[in-house]
């Protein structure tokens, strides 16, 4: 049963084409000129909970019947999945050829290519790989008012009109239903190694990652693991044997010490969706927020967050000192939601850095934004949302559009 | 207001010896970088060189209150027309805003105006062991403006991916007047990717007048291999095996006989003159990998039939042989007046098929073609050889050169890699876009541009998205809106 914040949708349709996901959007418009109405796009629904809550849902549009890979060539690195393909079955075929897609998005099981492009998810790899963006070559797509289009192409550079299936990405389903995307991938990294070092303080450990990114490493993923006793910084490198080797012992020049744990192979790969999974998805009783910063701002917002009010309670924090994405989980009852925005206003101030309610229990969301004051660009996310959707049927209430 | 007060008014806001009008000072920016009969030149009313943000959204302002189309300009080094004024208007030529504003070394970011030259950005950085990736061609000339309008690529986009993989945010100036910042959706969570749908929109959609870009670390080690084969058809092969193969070069260039023919004898790269072609393959990173990723590029080499295969590892040896490919475009004066470079893209298998085929129409319209070209990306440059004087010969290269747009559709491929549409290929559009995939495109730019006063007559079909167009687009949607009827 699809629910979503606890709101069983009026009506639930499966999606078995685009031109299927037309005509029920044209239909929804007809019936949104004399009432508003709310239509769900959802894929593994893995980010269902990342949203305002909304009273109703009219239509939720079920994506997992839009499944598999449409064509894929091997020699050209190339391929066309469909939206609701799971990631998982995508990086089994890929496995097949020795490729892959460089994304590790949390809970590929159910993840699909679709909502890993609507939601920018990525998972801590995003450090050195990218997102889905970085592999996207082109995508088709129904807009909310049931024109039915697609973008880019099957080659890996193309300059040829607006880039439109980059834009859909972290669009998060308020612009069109995204029905299938064109990815580049890349050989599978013959090696594959994780070193995790502890240090006293979360300065310490961006400093020893600044020092370790100086001296020459070029690490897929960097994260702190912050909790009250230690600061764990995680360093995965992944490349040729040799490469794998020397950007080791580079490492443990830089910071002239040996790391506590050494994680090869399936091993390292294992522990990253483990540390990915368990940051990607609410637990009761706790609210998660997630903050994007520049880099350099890091040491400094993390102690913003300890003065914040919720200090005594924070259990844990993930930082990532090379994205400058920090994630803070505390218990529930140890903030009020208006508390919560008042104590992040300093954050707010930041023209460049984002601070959102990334899960909570919906009843702690019920009254809030999640999603934080919007940017000054908010008047042009607005018009392009007009162009696209016009009745503003597409996740009507839950996204920042 | 009539041109006089516009002039005053545009005087008024950069100084009288910014606003040039005069018909000898125009002549210059009536043309970019494409060649004149595959593109129009057009002269502006007058073109204004501001110093600021504020300035240029002063220009604007003045543009939309006079109705004039406005184009920006950066150093008109493009190749398909997108900086000619084609409905004459305001240029905006961003070159004396010039300015590194902020270097990050933590972030790795420069903030930069958009009259910034690429080259002289990585310049700017290299004593911080960073460097801007991009690197097009006339990467001593262009600017990063015309970069993020063009999202411009480089023989070392291959690994390192185009100017859209290194813009992290941009303040924009909007047809109204209005300024925006677009970084906030780096992460996901900051509502539209704005950024990622004005890099390469070719100024239709805003003004760019701040560009934060990401600087990428400079290799520790650097290798170059050149292998030399008999035919194209065995380099093209070649290219295929190393990309299946899991190594991915800095760069992977082809350069052809006639090419070679041109450059070898004037520039001494070390190219043998009797090769079919050469492959250029530079591979970057720690030096056991540059070493290790080495050995089987040249197994996949000499497996593939290479008669020579020759590794460079000092910084002189390696600009020598690089030195062929780069002054490729140059050394072709010695073969013929006139040249004429397409920019085509192809699935990377369809390489040795499309190289056939672009012979093939070398010899049907009588036309020199040398192909020097991103070989690892599927980006072709066939390089049409001719003289504008003798009669017909123009007429002969627009013909073959819709011919080679037509294989390339055809196997898959597509208009342009990093040279954009402009107006040198928006008739194609309809070949690779239907009719709603451009309306879908088309809705961007109205809400941008509404007013559709952004250069004008760029990358949509004639007639597509003039004024008019867009007016009476509007015009039947409040009525359909009033009748009730849905707007498709």
């Amino acid at each position: 049963m699809v629910d979503i914040d606890g709101v069983v949708p009026d009506r639930i349709e499966r999606a078995t084409s685009a031109a299927g996901i037309a005509e029920l959007l044209v239909a929804c418009a007809a019936s949104a000129e004399h009432a508003p109405l709310t239509v769900v796009p959802i894929g593994g629904g893995t980010a269902c909970g990342i949203a305002n809550v909304v009273d109703r849902v009219d239509v939720a549009v079920d994506m997992s019947g839009l499944r598999g890979i449409e064509r894929y060539n091997p020699a050209d690195l190339t391929l066309t999945a469909h939206a609701g393909t799971t990631l998982e079955e995508l990086q089994g075929e890929l496995a097949l050829h020795g490729q892959e897609l460089p994304v590790e998005a949390p809970f590929a099981h159910r993840a699909t290519i679709g909502g890993l492009m609507a939601t920018a998810f990525a998972g801590p790899r995003r450090y050195g790989s990218g997102t889905l963006k970085d592999a996207l070559i082109g995508a088709s797509f129904v807009r909310g008012d049931g024109l039915v289009a697609k973008a880019g192409g099957m080659v890996v550079k193309n300059v040829s009109g607006f880039e439109l299936s980059r834009f859909l990405h972290g669009s998060w389903g308020t612009l069109a239903i995204i029905t299938s995307a064109n990815l580049k991938v890349t050989p599978i990294p013959k090696a594959d190694r994780t070193l995790s070092i502890p240090f006293g303080t979360t300065d310490q450990a961006c400093d020893a990652f600044r020092q370790v990114v100086d001296g020459g490493l070029r690490p897929s993923a960097a994260e702190i693991e912050v909790s009250p006793l230690e600061s764990m910084l995680h360093v995965r490198v992944l490349g040729t044997r040799s490469g794998v080797e020397s950007q080791t012992s580079t490492l443990e020049r830089a910071l002239a010490r040996l790391p506590q744990y050494r994680r090869d192979g399936d091993e390292s790969k294992a522990f990253w969706r483990g540390l990915g999974e368990s940051w990607a998805a609410g637990t009761d009783g706790t609210v998660q927020i997630v903050v994007g910063v520049r880099p350099r701002e890091v040491p400094e917002v993390v102690a913003g967050i300890a003065g914040s009010g919720a200090r005594p309670d924070i259990e844990t924090l993930l930082v990532s000192p090379g994205t400058g994405t920090i994630r803070a989980r505390f218990p529930v009852e140890s903030i009020a939601p208006t508390e919560f925005w008042a104590a992040m206003s300093s954050l707010r101030a930041r023209d460049s850095g984002t601070a959102l309610v990334e899960f909570a229990p919906a009843s702690w969301r019920r009254n809030l934004d999640v999603w934080g004051p919007p940017p000054t660009s908010i008047t042009m996310m607005r018009a392009v949302k007009r162009e696209f959707d016009p009745h503003g049927m597409l996740n009507r209430g839950r996204m920042m559009i | 207001m009539d041109s006089d007060q516009v002039l005053r008014a545009l005087q008024h806001i950069v100084g009288t010896d910014y606003v040039r009008a005069r018909p000898v000072d125009l002549l210059v920016y009536e043309y970019d970088g494409s060649v004149d009969g595959a593109v129009d030149t057009a002269r502006p009313f007058a073109v204004v060189l501001p110093r600021s943000a504020d300035e240029v959204a002063a220009v604007v302002k003045v543009a939309y209150d006079a109705g004039l189309p406005v184009v920006a300009r950066g150093a008109g080094t493009g190749l398909s027309g997108g900086a000619v004024a084609q409905q004459g208007g305001i240029i905006i030529a961003l070159t004396r805003m010039d300015r590194i504003l902020e270097v990050n070394t933590v972030d790795r970011t420069a903030l930069v105006e958009p009259g910034v030259i690429n080259l002289e950005l990585s310049e700017a950085v290299q004593h911080l062991g960073l460097f801007f990736a991009p690197d097009p061609s006339s990467q001593k000339a262009c600017t990063v403006g015309g970069n993020v309008a063009e999202n411009a690529g480089g023989p070392h986009c291959l690994k390192y991916g185009v100017t859209t993989n290194h813009i992290l945010g941009l303040e924009l100036v909007l047809p109204d007047g209005t300024v925006i910042w677009t970084d906030r959706a780096r992460d996901g969570y900051g509502g539209l990717d704005l950024t990622s749908i004005v890099v390469g929109s070719e100024g239709m959609l805003g003004i760019v007048t701040k560009v934060l870009v990401k600087l990428t670390p400079i290799p520790a080690s650097t290798g170059v291999y050149l292998a030399a084969f008999p035919t194209m058809d065995a380099a093209a092969d070649v290219v295929t095996a190393i990309i299946s193969h899991g190594t991915l070069p800095a760069a992977l260039e082809m350069v052809d006989n006639l090419t070679i023919q041109a450059v070898e004898p004037v520039y001494h790269a070390g190219y043998p003159m009797d090769a079919g072609a050469v492959l250029l393959i530079e591979l970057d990173g720690q030096e056991s990998e540059v070493m290790e990723t080495g050995l089987s590029v040249e197994e996949l080499c000499q497996h593939g039939g290479a008669s020579l295969v020759r590794s460079a590892t000092d910084a002189g040896e390696r600009a020598r042989l690089w030195k062929g490919r780069k002054m490729a475009l140059a050394a072709m004066g010695r073969l013929a007046p006139n040249y004429y470079l397409h920019d085509t893209v192809v699935p990377r298998t369809m390489l040795t098929k499309t190289l056939a085929d672009v012979n093939r129409i070398s010899d049907e319209f009588r036309l020199p073609i040398a192909n020097v070209f991103h070989a690892g990306d599927g980006n072709l440059h066939p390089l049409m050889l001719f003289d504008r004087r003798a009669p017909g010969e123009m007429d002969r290269v627009l013909e073959a050169s819709h011919a080679i747009i037509e294989t390339c559709i055809g196997l898959g491929g597509t208009l342009s890699g990093e040279h954009g549409i402009g107006t040198e290929k928006r008739k194609y559009m309809p070949k690779v876009y239907s009719q709603d995939d451009l309306k879908a495109m088309a809705g961007v730019k109205r809400a941008f541009d509404p007013g559709g006063r952004f250069n004008p007559e760029k990358v949509f079909p004639k007639g597509y998205l003039c004024g008019d167009v867009l007016a009476l687009a509007t015009q039947f949607e409040a009525h359909a809106a009033l009748h009730g009827i849905h707007p498709m």
